[in-house]
Parts: structure tokens; C-alpha cells; sequence
């Protein structure tokens, strides 16, 4: 859409309507402005364009200006020069870095997109080179695209059109270089192939699962739509242009980093209507734009039509026509297939409410799985959000997830409270604390007294989508009943953060997190130990996230602060530890160990005080002297701890345990076998006594408790517990189909390093059978099963088959990891393997001597592929 | 310059009173100081290369105020005087140096003419009065506005005071009036 400039004229033109619309809207809030203008315009779409895109450029001017007079002008136009053209002058031929201009692909209002080809002939690929407009480049943007940049770097997926590499032109202005796509916008291409409605759900879900992937990585793309979904010649669809709007947006890095959409880079017929009115853009946005995608996809019309929906299309639409009265009769898509199901699918994923929306793409995704699957679906009216508001008094039950929740804050605050006694203030501030902790605790039980119990198709499902709207509500009741206990709402916005953070949302925890300090900040609370405690959380959200400086800016505040504090010695520990983390993560490991030895240090000289956070940072500890290979440095600081943790909390608590299931593994990484085996054959009885023979942490013990059986060549006691991993994940309820699939395929090796090769080849079917069900066609998992039944076709003889079967297992993994990795490695050397076998030595010597070199270089590789590929090399050459 | 108190007087009554042509002829009187104090900042400043209109403007004040002592109703009355005043130093200085710059192509000219430290904000100063001229004929108000605020180098505050007006007022007006010259000074480009 065109929003800027070509409205110049109306601007102009209609200036005494435009004025006067433009100066009202302005008086309101941000948020509000959009919705304002909307309803004033009516069916004026040129006044409200023109008037929108104002408003556009007023939120997109900084506030204050950066200096009096003739400065004034540099706030506004950045570094570019009056006058001078935003094309960015580039041509055919020109250089920029390692690039070589071929020509020109588009030109949007933020950026223009060259074709480019390595001009150091590296490689020859064309590549798409997205240069930023001038006038972007002010040093607070260009840091924070290079923030993005390493995010959007981390995207690699199959489905994803990846970066390749970034830089800056040599006048200045930032660069992306991305994959350039060969392919079709996903409608078109399903339309010129007659697509059936099976047929086009697969595609979607190609393009849900990869949404979902980012969103796993904190990015949302901000402007799904079928130009920017384009379908190559093998039928994969591949996202572009993820996380670009937010990249690009300039207004973006003024807003404490919260996600708000420049509602001058929408796309209107797919935007959201949030999006639309400027609020916050979350992942639940993108699940609108997929609902948008799937409607025009299934019935080849818009869910808004372009003409006559007027201003309505962009802030304050409701719901679409249901998909089965829309579907265009040119469409191979039978109207009554939509009806049902499909209908109730796509108009959840386009509730106009966000909170009415599937909560996840997964979410999403798993529905329509699951429609193909014949079972019944997820989404149901009404939802369960509906039912939160609706039933918020009545209902005195609550759900198990629920009450964990509960708890998990309940726990948390009672650290806060002890943490927070100040030595001077100890009583009163203990009595506050004690207060504020019982006020959150009944303020979160009330709310989750809402949730109701019945009508809960998918038991599992329903309750995650219960949690997250239920903390929705939570913080939007903190905000509004205790607008005047901002202490109160502070801890309470923290204590939703630290749940959010714990399901893996991050986007919302470091929203709660930031408008929580920033409460605190603003009545005088910066230097309290919660704020210490908030900074150190949004630390560590930014550090998982990769954004590592960011991290380690807030986590060396935290520590300025925490030592100006005589009481804030436990904080100085805690930022350290911090700081050691984000070094880890930066693979600064002696910057790592020297954090984490003060930290230790600290803590033992708090004397019995510090004895709980002491055990922890010792582990980080030996985690820091084991990537040193400082070893028996870190077998003594990982014993110290659980010998803390024994004193403290008893041989068969849960963290005690733990403690000895890391020291199990670092034994395990130094080749200690029988010490491993020892420390978790004694830690699995019990895991199972305190978290129950199906808790994931007591399974994972016992599953690597045969991996190292495995490894210490104890074959048939690595098969025995095997077994009884995979019994155990078949009765884990609401079971991980996935985890069981890995079990089938690990006893599937396992039996076949004995030789039993029809069951091994029964066990690594079932495998490939349910990997097929939950992961989508070249996922690389898929080909784990296939390269076990390419060895059993080998021991067979069987060398046509064995070849057939490695030959679609390297298919599968050249698509998605590099060659070097060691499976693609292994791949090839099983396909020289297979034509050896066959007596075709000339082909099979190339492909196992590459293989083998690949397997021999890996760090990851298990001696026993790199001995196997060793062997069929020997075999090669007598 | 003491010859000309007696019609500066009379002058700025005249504008004062709103009549046509006072404010021309206030202006052009008042040039040659202006030009003065402005030329002497411009060679004083040559390692900044940022023009300071507000000491411009200020020092102004002090010089002038003091021969014509009492011709202004207020300080901010002559603020706004002030302003139009030194837009018109500023366009002639900008004029002036485009055309010695391309005339040092082909003959030199004297540089004491062309006070260098202006080089970057020449382009600027004759777009932001060309865009003037364009926002005068939507609104004469946001106009001056603009121009006390980027040629004067007033803050909100002194505007306020100069045209008469509670702050609260020129901040709205202002808060639209940029992005209008914003929009003026960046023609022809395009968003999608």
C-alpha cells in the first residue's frame, strides 16, 4: 500500500479538512488516533489516507527536537541532505562490499531491493541485496539494526528465505543480504496448479510452522501476506522479508523496545486491526495474518473485500464472512469442505479480539492438523477466553496448570520477601513484603478462578490457552485496579513476566518487565532489590534471545547499583553470575570463569546465608572450568554443590538431584562411563520418588543413563533402559508423539548394533511412521529412521535398496544442514557404501572419502559413525 | 544607524498596528545590523559548522534593543520581528554562497564574502524558505510559527511570547507545522 507521498496532493488540496481532522486527531492518544480518524472519515478513503499518513509522520518525528535553529532540521531528516533523492543510486555494475548490482528488484518507501551477485566470485548465486533508504541511519538505528540482524540471522529454516549477510554502503546507509527466491506468491501458485484443499492446507502449514519457528526466536513477522510467501519449483513455500517491518521501522527503537507497528508500513487488506490501530504488535498479530493468508487461500477472495469496506478494512473491522459462504466458484475448493471446521478455524484465527485468537501459530497449526487428521479441534465457540471474562466470579475450580502457576509465582514472591529484608528495616519491610506477597497471591487465584473446567476438547492445549489469557487479564487488571499501588502493580507485572518468560514468551515478560521498572523508576524505587532482581531478569530473557550486549549493558547496571548498596551484596553475586552467563553465551570463557569465581567468592563469605544461590553458582562454576577443560576443577566445584545442596535440602530433593544429574554428564563428557551410569542409576529412583516415574527430567535421566550405557558398550543394558524409556513416554499423558518417535528410533540403533535386524527394521518404521504424522516431508529428523534402515539393508546385502533408502535420507538433510554436519556425512558415506556393495567403486570412492573427511573433521560426531565410514573406506581400497 | 531610530519607531508602530509594507521596511532598515552582527558569528564560528540563529537573534536584541529602545511593546514583539529579519539575512547569505560556489568554477571570487562554516545548511536554508512560501498560503500562522522557531531559533516558549499566544497553542500548532515542512522538504518520495 501506498500511504505517503502520493496523498501530497490531497493534503494539500483538501488542506482546511485534512488540517482540522489531523490537529483533533492528535490531541488524543496514540493508540487512539487511528480509530478516531477512522470513524470522522467515513467512507472518505482519500481524507483518511491523507490524514493517516500525517499522523504517521507525526509519531515518526523524534519529540523534542536535538537543538535550537537550523538544528531542528537534522532531528527530522537525519543526516540527509534537504533536497537530495531517496533513491538510493545504485546501478548495474556497481560495487557495494562483496556484492556486484545486476539489476533492480522493487523499490518500497524504506528501502530498495537490488538483485547482487558476490563480486569476489565466492559463489554465483544471486542474491537479494535490500539497501535502507537514507536519512535511517542515525547511530541509535544503525545499533539496533544490527541487533535485528543477528536475530534475524539465527532464522535459519527451510521455510524462511534466510540472511545471508549484512553491511553498510560506503555512503553510509545499512544493508541486508538476503536469499533471493525463485518462486510464486503462494495464492498464484496453488491457483495455476488446481490445488486441492489437502494440497493447500500442507502448503499452509509449510508457512504456519515456519511463523511458528520464528516466533520460538522472538521474531514476528509483522506483514504476512501472499507476496511475501513465494512457492519455489519444488513446491517449498518460503517466508520473506521476516522481521523487516520492525527492522526497518525508525519509530520502533523510541518505544522501549515493545512492539509497536509503524501503522505506515501496513499492508491494509492483511494488517490486524490492533495493527491498525497502533497498538502493540505480538505473535498473536501474525496468527491473524495467517488466518488472512489461509482465507484468500482456500477461498480465493480477501476476507475483506478492497472496495466498499472503506476505513472499516483497516482499525475497526470485525469478522469476515465465514470462508464457506465466501469460496470463489473459480477455486478447486468444494464450498461445503469449509463448512464446519474450516469455518470455525479461520474465524477464531481472525477474531478481531487478539485474545479470542488461537494464542500461537502452533496453535494454529496443531488445529488444522488435526482437522486432517479427522480428530475433533481445538477451537470452539465459545472460546475459553470468552469464558474467562464471562465467568469470572463464578467458578470456584481451578485447573492443576493453573494452581502450578499459582504457586510458581507464590514461590517466587516468597523469595522476594526474604531477599528483601534490609537489615535497618527489617521488621516493617518484612510485614510489606509478607502483605504484598498475599495481596499477588489472592489477586492471581481469583483469576484463575475463572477458568472453567468443562468443554475442554483438548485438555492439554486448552489449558496453555488458558494460562496465557488468564495472565493477559491478569496484567490488564494490574494496571487498572492498582493504578495507585504502583509497588504493588510493579511486582505483580514482574511475577506475570517471570510465568510469561517460563512458557517461553518472551516478547510479553520483557513488555511486563520494562513497564514494571518503569513504574518503580517513576515513584522513586529504582534502587530496590526488585528492580535489581527485574533487571537481571530482562538481562537474561536478552541473553537467550542472543542479544548479548543489550544483556550485558543492563546486567553491569545492575551490578553498579547492587554495590552502591551496602545490603545489595546478594544482588552483586546474583548480577556476576549474570554477567558470566551473557561471557558464556559470547564464548568469552575466561571472562565467564572470572565473573563466576567472585561470584562464589561472595557468596561463601555471606556465611550460611548465601548457601542456596553458593550450590548454584558453583555449578555455573564447573560449567565454566569444564568449557576451559579444566576438568578436575570442575568435577570439585560440581561436587561442592550438591554436597551444599544435600546439607541443605536432603539427598532426594529434586535440586539436589538435579545437581548430581549435571555432574553425571560432565562425567559423561569425560569419559567417565561407569561414574556416569553410577550417578544416574542412583538419581532416577529418586526423580521418580519427588517428581514421578513420567516427569520429564526424571525420563531424560534415564534416557541418558543408556546413552552412556551405549557408549560404554553395554549393549544390552543400553537396550533394556531403552525399553523402558519408551515405555514410560507412552504413558506420559497427552503424550510427545515426537519424544516416543526418538525412543523407537535410539532402540532401533541400539537393537541393531546386536543384529536383530527385522525387529530394528519394524522399530525404525514405527519411528519414521510417527515422525511423519508430526514433523513436516524433509525435516531432518525424518532421516534418522532412514539412515538405520539404510545399515539394515547394508547387512542385508541388499545394496539397491540400502542405496535407494540413503539416497532419500541425504536428500532430506543437504536441504537443511551443511554438508560437514556429520549425519549428511554419514548419509553419503552410507550411499558409497551401497554402491560399493553394488560394485559400482568409482561412484561409491568419491562420496565416502568426502564423507569421511567430513566425519573426521565434526566435533560432534560419534566415534562410531566416523569408525563405520573408516571401515567402508578400507573396504573400498583392500 | 541613529539617523534611523526616529522611522524604526514609527516603523514597528505601524507593524505593530498591522499595516502593509511597515514590516518590509522595519526589515530593511534594520538589515545592514542584522548583517552585520550575522556575518561577524559566521567568521567567528569556523571550526563549528552549525549556524547558531538563536545567539544570532539574542545578540541582536541586546544591540538593537538598546538604540531603539522602546520602539518594542515586548521582548517578544521583537522576537517575531527579529525572526522574519534574520530569514532574510539567512537567504541572502544562502543566495549569495550558491552563486560564489559556482562562480569559483570559473572566477575566483573574494571569500570574505562567503563566511565558509554555512557550507552544509546553505541547501537547507533555501529549502526551508522555499517550503515556507508554500505554507504561508495554507497558513499564515504556522508559518510564522516556523519560522520563529527555525529562523529565529525561539523555543516554544519565547513563540509563545512573540505572537501573543498561551504555549499550550503554538505546541499544537507546532506539533503539525513540522510535520508539514517535514512533508515540504521531502518531496516525491514514496512509501509501500
Amino acid at each position: 500500500m501506498i500511504l505517503g507521498r502520493s496523498q501530497d496532493d490531497v493534503v494539500w488540496k483538501r488542506w482546511k479538512e485534512v488540517d482540522a481532522i489531523f490537529a483533533k486527531a492528535l490531541e488524543f492518544p496514540e493508540a487512539a488516533r487511528h480509530r478516531f480518524v477512522s470513524d470522522t472519515c467515513g467512507e472518505d478513503l482519500e481524507l483518511f489516507r491523507s490524514v493517516t499518513s500525517l499522523l504517521a509522520d507525526a509519531e515518526a518525528l523524534p519529540e523534542t527536537p536535538t537543538g535550537p535553529g537550523l538544528n531542528l532540521l537534522r532531528g527530522w531528516v537525519g543526516e540527509r541532505k534537504v533536497g537530495e533523492k531517496p533513491d538510493v543510486g545504485l546501478r548495474p555494475g556497481d560495487v557495494v562490499e562483496r556484492y556486484r548490482i545486476t539489476g533492480e528488484l522493487g523499490r518500497g518507501g524504506v528501502a530498495t531491493v537490488f538483485e547482487a551477485e558476490r563480486a569476489d566470485e565466492v559463489y554465483t548465486r544471486k542474491v537479494a541485496l535490500k539497501v535502507l533508504r537514507r536519512g535511517m541511519d542515525t547511530e541509535e538505528v544503525v545499533r539496533r539494526f544490527h541487533d535485528e540482524r543477528e536475530i534475524l540471522s539465527s532464522l535459519a529454516h527451510p521455510n524462511v528465505a534466510s540472511l545471508l549477510d549484512g553491511g553498510t554502503t560506503a555512503d553510509g546507509r545499512p544493508f541486508l543480504v538476503m536469499q533471493k527466491v525463485e518462486g510464486e506468491p503462494i495464492t498464484s501458485w496453488a491457483d495455476a496448479r488446481d490445488l486441492d484443499l489437502t494440497a493447500r492446507l500442507g502448503l499452509f502449514l509449510q508457512v504456519a510452522d515456519a511463523v511458528a519457528f520464528a516466533h520460538r526466536r522472538l521474531v514476528v513477522h509483522r506483514d504476512i501476506k501472499p507476496s511475501n510467501v513465494l512457492v519455489n519449483a519444488q513446491g517449498r513455500a518460503i517466508l520473506l522479508d521476516f522481521g523487516i517491518a520492525r527492522l526497518v521501522d525508525p519509530v520502533e527503537g523510541r518505544q522501549r523496545e515493545l512492539t509497536r507497528a509503524g501503522s505506515r508500513l501496513l499492508t491494509p487488506e492483511y494488517a490486524s486491526p490492533e495493527q491498525a490501530r497502533g497498538e502493540a504488535v505480538t505473535t498473536v498479530s501474525d496468527v491473524y495474518q495467517l488466518g488472512a493468508l489461509l482465507y484468500l487461500l482456500l477461498t480465493g477472495r480477501r476476507p475483506f473485500p478492497a472496495t466498499g469496506a472503506g476505513i472499516d478494512a483497516v482499525a475497526g473491522r470485525g469478522r469476515p464472512v465465514p470462508p464457506s459462504e465466501a469460496v470463489d466458484p473459480t477455486v478447486s475448493v468444494k464450498r461445503g469442505a469449509l463448512k464446519g471446521d474450516l469455518d470455525t478455524i479461520l474465524l477464531k484465527t481472525m477474531r478481531p479480539e487478539a485474545e479470542e485468537r488461537y494464542g500461537s501459530a502452533e496453535a494454529l497449526a496443531d488445529d488444522i492438523r488435526r482437522y486432517l487428521e479427522g480428530r475433533p479441534i481445538a477451537a470452539r465457540r465459545p472460546s475459553v477466553g470468552y469464558r474467562v471474562r464471562k465467568f469470572v466470579r463464578r467458578n470456584p475450580w481451578f485447573p492443576a496448570v493453573a494452581a502450578g502457576v499459582v504457586l510458581a509465582i507464590a514461590g517466587y514472591v516468597g523469595t522476594l520477601e526474604v531477599q528483601s529484608r534490609r537489615l535497618e528495616l527489617e521488621r516493617n519491610e518484612a510485614r510489606l513484603q509478607a502483605e504484598r506477597a498475599e495481596q499477588i497471591k489472592g489477586f492471581l487465584v481469583d483469576l484463575f478462578r475463572a477458568a472453567d473446567p468443562y468443554d475442554a476438547p483438548d485438555p492439554a492445549r486448552s489449558r496453555q490457552i488458558t494460562v496465557v489469557e488468564a495472565l493477559d487479564l491478569g496484567a490488564e487488571r494490574a494496571r487498572t485496579e492498582l493504578a495507585d499501588r504502583p509497588f504493588l502493580r510493579a511486582d505483580l507485572l514482574s511475577s506475570i513476566a517471570t510465568v510469561y518468560d517460563r512458557m517461553d514468551l518472551r516478547d510479553p515478560a520483557l513488555a511486563l518487565l520494562a513497564e514494571a521498572m518503569e513504574v518503580r523508576s517513576d515513584t522513586g524505587e529504582e534502587r530496590s532489590l526488585e528492580q535489581l532482581a527485574d533487571l537481571g531478569r530482562t538481562a537474561s530473557i536478552l541473553a537467550r534471545a542472543g542479544q548479548l550486549d543489550s544483556a550485558e549493558v543492563l546486567e553491569r547496571k545492575r551490578l553498579a547499583l547492587a554495590r552502591a548498596d551496602p545490603a545489595g551484596t546478594p544482588q552483586v553475586a546474583n548480577a556476576l553470575l549474570g554477567l558470566g552467563s551473557i561471557h558464556q553465551a559470547a564464548a568469552r570463557r575466561e571472562d565467564s570463569l572470572a565473573d563466576r569465581i567472585e561470584a562464589v567468592r561472595i557468596l561463601r563469605s555471606l556465611g550460611a546465608g548465601g548457601r542456596g544461590a553458593l550450590a548454584d553458582a558453583l555449578s555455573a562454576l564447573a560449567d565454566s572450568y569444564r568449557l576451559l577443560d579444566r576438568l578436575d576443577e570442575a568435577e570439585a566445584a560440581a561436587r561442592e554443590g550438591v554436597a551444599i545442596h544435600r546439607r541443605l535440602s536432603g539427598a532426594q530433593h529434586p535440586r539436589t538431584v538435579l545437581a548430581e544429574v549435571h555432574l553425571a554428564q560432565l562425567q559423561h563428557a569425560r569419559g567417565r562411563l561407569d561414574d556416569a551410569a553410577e550417578l544416574y542409576r542412583n538419581a532416577v529412583p529418586s526423580l521418580e520418588a519427588s517428581l514421578g516415574p513420567l516427569h520429564f527430567n526424571t525420563i531424560n535421566s534415564l534416557n541418558n543413563l543408556a546413552i552412556v550405557l551405549s557408549d560404554a558398550g553395554d549393549v544390552s543394558g543400553a537396550e533394556e533402559t531403552h525399553r523402558q524409556v519408551l515405555a514410560r513416554r507412552r504413558r506420559v499423558p497427552g503424550g510427545d508423539t515426537l519424544a516416543v518417535a526418538a525412543s523407537l528410533q535410539n532402540l532401533a540403533a541400539t537393537v541393531l548394533l546386536q543384529d536383530r535386524l527385522e525387529e530394528a527394521d519394524s522399530l525404525a518404521i514405527e519411528a519414521a511412521k510417527l515422525y511423519g504424522q508430526r514433523l513436516r516431508p524433509g525435516h531432518p529428523q525424518t532421516a534418522f529412521p532412514l539412515l538405520t534402515r539404510t545399515q539394515i539393508a547394508l547387512k542385508r546385502g541388499d545394496g539397491g535398496g540400502a542405496e535407494q533408502l540413503a539416497r532419500q535420507a541425504s536428500a532430506i538433510l543437504e536441504g537443511v544442514l551443511p554438508d560437514e554436519h556429520f549425519a549428511t556425512a554419514t548419509a553419503h558415506c552410507r550411499t558409497g557404501a551401497a554402491l560399493a556393495l553394488q560394485g559400482r567403486l568409482a561412484d561409491a570412492a568419491p562420496l565416502i572419502r568426502d564423507g569421511l573427511a567430513a566425519l573426521e573433521a565434526s566435533e560432534q560426531a560419534p566415534a562410531r559413525l566416523v569408525e563405520e565410514c573408516r571401515q567402508a573406506m578400507d573396504a573400498l581400497d583392500p | 544607524m541613529a539617523d534611523s531610530t526616529g522611522s524604526i519607531t514609527r516603523l514597528v508602530q505601524q507593524w505593530s498596528d498591522g499595516e502593509d509594507g511597515a514590516l518590509d521596511a522595519l526589515v530593511h532598515l534594520v538589515y545592514d545590523d542584522l548583517r552585520v552582527i550575522a556575518h561577524h558569528h559566521l567568521r567567528t564560528m569556523e571550526d563549528d559548522s552549525t549556524l547558531h540563529t538563536t545567539a544570532l537573534v539574542h545578540e541582536t536584541y541586546l544591540r538593537l534593543d538598546g538604540v531603539h529602545g522602546g520602539a518594542w511593546k515586548s521582548r517578544g514583539h521583537f522576537f517575531a520581528f527579529c525572526s522574519t529579519a534574520m530569514r532574510r539575512v539567512l537567504i541572502d547569505y544562502a543566495r549569495r554562497h550558491q552563486a560564489a560556489k559556482r562562480g569559483r568554477e570559473r572566477t575566483r571570487v573574494p571569500l570574505e564574502e562567503v563566511p565558509g562554516p554555512f557550507d552544509a545548511e546553505v541547501v537547507q536554508v533555501l529549502a526551508v524558505d522555499e517550503a515556507l512560501r508554500r505554507l504561508v498560503k495554507h497558513d499564515e500562522r504556522m508559518a510564522t510559527i516556523v519560522e520563529c522557531r527555525f529562523f529565529g531559533g525561539l523555543t516554544v516558549a519565547e513563540t509563545a511570547e512573540a505572537l501573543e499566544v498561551s504555549t499550550r497553542s503554538i505546541e499544537r500548532e507546532w506539533a503539525r507545522a513540522r510535520v508539514y515542512l517535514h512533508r515540504l522538504l521531502e518531496p516525491g518520495s514514496e512509501r509501500t
